[in-house]
């Protein structure tokens, strides 16, 4: 198939609006969305009205500016026309455009190409959190066993999101790869800048670590108005909300998406030979990261 | 040259349309909308709109194009055009009765919804709205099962004439995903057939031009569904919220703009909210219901309307 990297009607010139907010999943990405939208809106976050933009797999979202309906569209197309559409949003936004990936950065076996457009591209933030840690919150995500969220993700080199034959789920294939295979195609492909912040580090030292990321972000806000979008995000306060008004992005009925949200909780939670098998295949980058 | 109603709308066509409802009807000439194959033009003869990647249209005029696989022209809402690049026939009408029906439709004025439904009683029939892959196909077909006749799987225009309500379906075609063909018992596994022949796509579609009725049939109710929350339950919708659940269900909403149909749309939402009932049924993400959420909606919907009619009677 001749490749199609160029939209057939609109011409508008590349315009760099698309931060993407990256991470593994379960890392922080919904707390850090939260954050931007108290920020941006100056207001009390309502999580189901985030100020974020959508994010890469939504195939609804895709669908509306390309006109179609993905179920009919082969791997192939899928992979071309979601830069097509990503490229098109960019070009026509007249504002920055924030938007949620849990993919790993990966390239296309068809044109060798990145799989995520990065013309439309001004930056990523990478959210980044210790993978012993990450296992313990997908498996309540999840609904699964801790040992399965390891077998299945964070080991697992073929992990991934939704599935690549069409089906009837709303969010198209994710590849993940592994913990550490994730944090490092982040890390070395991308040709755009990438700014990494750790979850520990949200925790630990907020102030320091969000204002890095706005200011990445190339976004103009006071101490003030950093300090009131902290405090609206608090975990606790997050997960408040989640139980008071529900939050639509949830999994599974039955879980909290907004958890336990702590640092350092696989330490009494997970077996040694847990922590060794995650160890074993994730040393790379957890030992860059600090969580060695 | 090829018969069909679709929509209600006389269609002519050169190429065969095999999911349409062919007609030996004479038509009357104002109405017809005309398909055949041709050259497509570059541009559209006045000024665009709205330009989007695969679109671009205005008010009369609507140029679709997918790459390597078909071009479309579709002007006034009476004319079709189809110009094939690369696409197997069976992929080139996929995207024709996607996109060139709901684009001439809305050049008749007329607005397009995204529902499925079904027969209630012998001449009305109750609807089910909700995005693709929220089970509107799935919900009429378990209904199905429980004995009420399709009347259409993905669309419908619906408008109010005299405080009434009334739908006109598309064309006898159902869309399933294998998971619930394997779920269901009223449509033969032998008679599905495959939707795109060169996808592996585990959806397959099946044919009922026998139970399709092509005459408008007024509407009952029409029931929203979503996958939220830990329970299934229903509830009526208040009209203040209903018309943006309903403007969120208009198929191809996303045109509205471009096409200058946003006053038409709110009077069609206005007058089909204050028509008729509107319910919101919710089953819980992430699990197989099947069954047991059309149970409900007949239990809930279905036998409440029929109680009462009894009572009006």
């Amino acid at each position: 198939m001749e490749k199609v990297t160029t939209p057939l009607f609109s011409k508008e010139p590349m315009k760099k609006q698309i931060v993407w907010l990256a991470s593994y999943p379960k890392s922080g990405n919904t707390w850090f969305r939260s954050f931007l939208t108290a920020l941006l809106n100056e207001k009390e976050v309502d999580l189901n009205k985030m100020a974020t933009d959508s994010s890469f797999s939504d195939k609804n979202y895709v669908e509306s500016i390309l006109d179609l309906n993905s179920d009919y569209l082969n791997p192939v197309q899928i992979e071309q026309f979601k830069r097509i559409a990503f490229n098109h949003l960019s070009a026509s936004s007249s504002k920055q455009l924030y938007i949620k990936i849990h993919d790993a950065f990966t390239f296309s076996p068809t044109d060798n190409a990145p799989l995520i457009p990065e013309k439309p591209t001004k930056l990523a933030i990478y959210i980044i959190r210790n993978p012993l840690d990450v296992a313990l919150s997908l498996a309540n995500h999840f609904g699964e066993r801790v040992e399965k969220s390891i077998k299945k993700y964070i080991i697992n080199p073929k992990g991934g999101m939704a599935t690549i034959q069409n089906s009837t789920n709303n969010q198209f294939f994710q590849p993940f790869g592994t913990w550490s295979m994730h944090v490092e195609s982040w890390l070395t492909a991308p040709t755009f800048p990438v700014h990494f912040m750790r979850y520990e580090d949200m925790k630990e030292k907020p102030y320091e670590t969000f204002k890095a990321a706005i200011q990445a972000i190339g976004l103009e806000f006071n101490d003030k108005q950093l300090a009131f979008a902290i405090e609206e995000t608090k975990f606790e306060k997050l997960q408040k909300k989640e139980l008071e008004h529900g939050f639509k992005e949830k999994l599974l009925p039955s879980s909290n998406f907004f958890f336990k949200g702590q640092v350092g909780r696989w330490k009494e939670e997970l077996s040694n030979e847990q922590i060794e098998k995650i160890r074993e295949i994730n040393k790379p980058m957890m030992q860059k990261f600090g969580y060695w | 040259m090829f018969k069909y109603l679709s929509y209600g709308i006389p269609v002519i066509s050169t190429l065969e349309l095999a999911a349409f409802v062919s007609t030996t009807e004479t038509f009357d000439e104002q109405q017809i909308l005309y398909v055949s194959e041709g050259n497509v033009p570059d541009h559209l003869e006045n000024q665009p709109l709205e330009t989007k990647p695969f679109s671009i249209f205005n008010e009369n005029e609507f140029i679709y194009a997918v790459p390597e696989v078909a071009r479309y022209y579709i002007r006034d809402g009476k004319e079709v055009i189809i110009e094939r690049t690369n696409g197997s026939w069976n992929e080139v009408l996929l995207f024709f009765y996607a996109n060139c029906m709901a684009a001439a439709l809305f050049q008749r004025n007329l607005i397009p919804f995204h529902v499925s439904g079904v027969f209630v009683d012998k001449s009305k029939v109750l609807l089910f709205a909700a995005p693709s892959r929220n089970g509107k196909s799935t919900t009429s077909v378990m209904l199905q099962q429980r004995g009420y006749s399709p009347f259409t799987d993905d669309t419908a225009v619906l408008f109010v004439e005299n405080g009434k309500c009334y739908a006109q379906a598309s064309y006898p075609m159902i869309r399933l995903w294998q998971n619930t063909i394997e779920k269901q018992k009223v449509l033969p596994e032998a008679e599905k057939f495959e939707l795109c022949y060169n996808l592996e796509l585990d959806k397959y579609g099946f044919m009922f031009h026998q139970q399709f009725v092509s005459d408008r049939v007024e509407v009952v109710g029409i029931v929203f569904l979503d996958a939220d929350g830990s329970e299934m339950k229903t509830e009526k919708v208040k009209p203040s919220l209903a018309i943006q659940q309903l403007g969120n269900n208009v198929y191809r909403r996303q045109w509205l703009h471009g096409m200058k149909k946003q006053l038409v749309q709110f009077k069609q939402l206005t007058g089909i909210v204050s028509a008729i009932p509107l319910w919101k049924a919710y089953r819980p993400k992430g699990q197989a219901t099947f069954e047991s959420f059309a149970e409900m909606i007949e239990d809930q919907i279905i036998d409440s309307i029929n109680q009462r009619k009894l009572v009006i009677k």
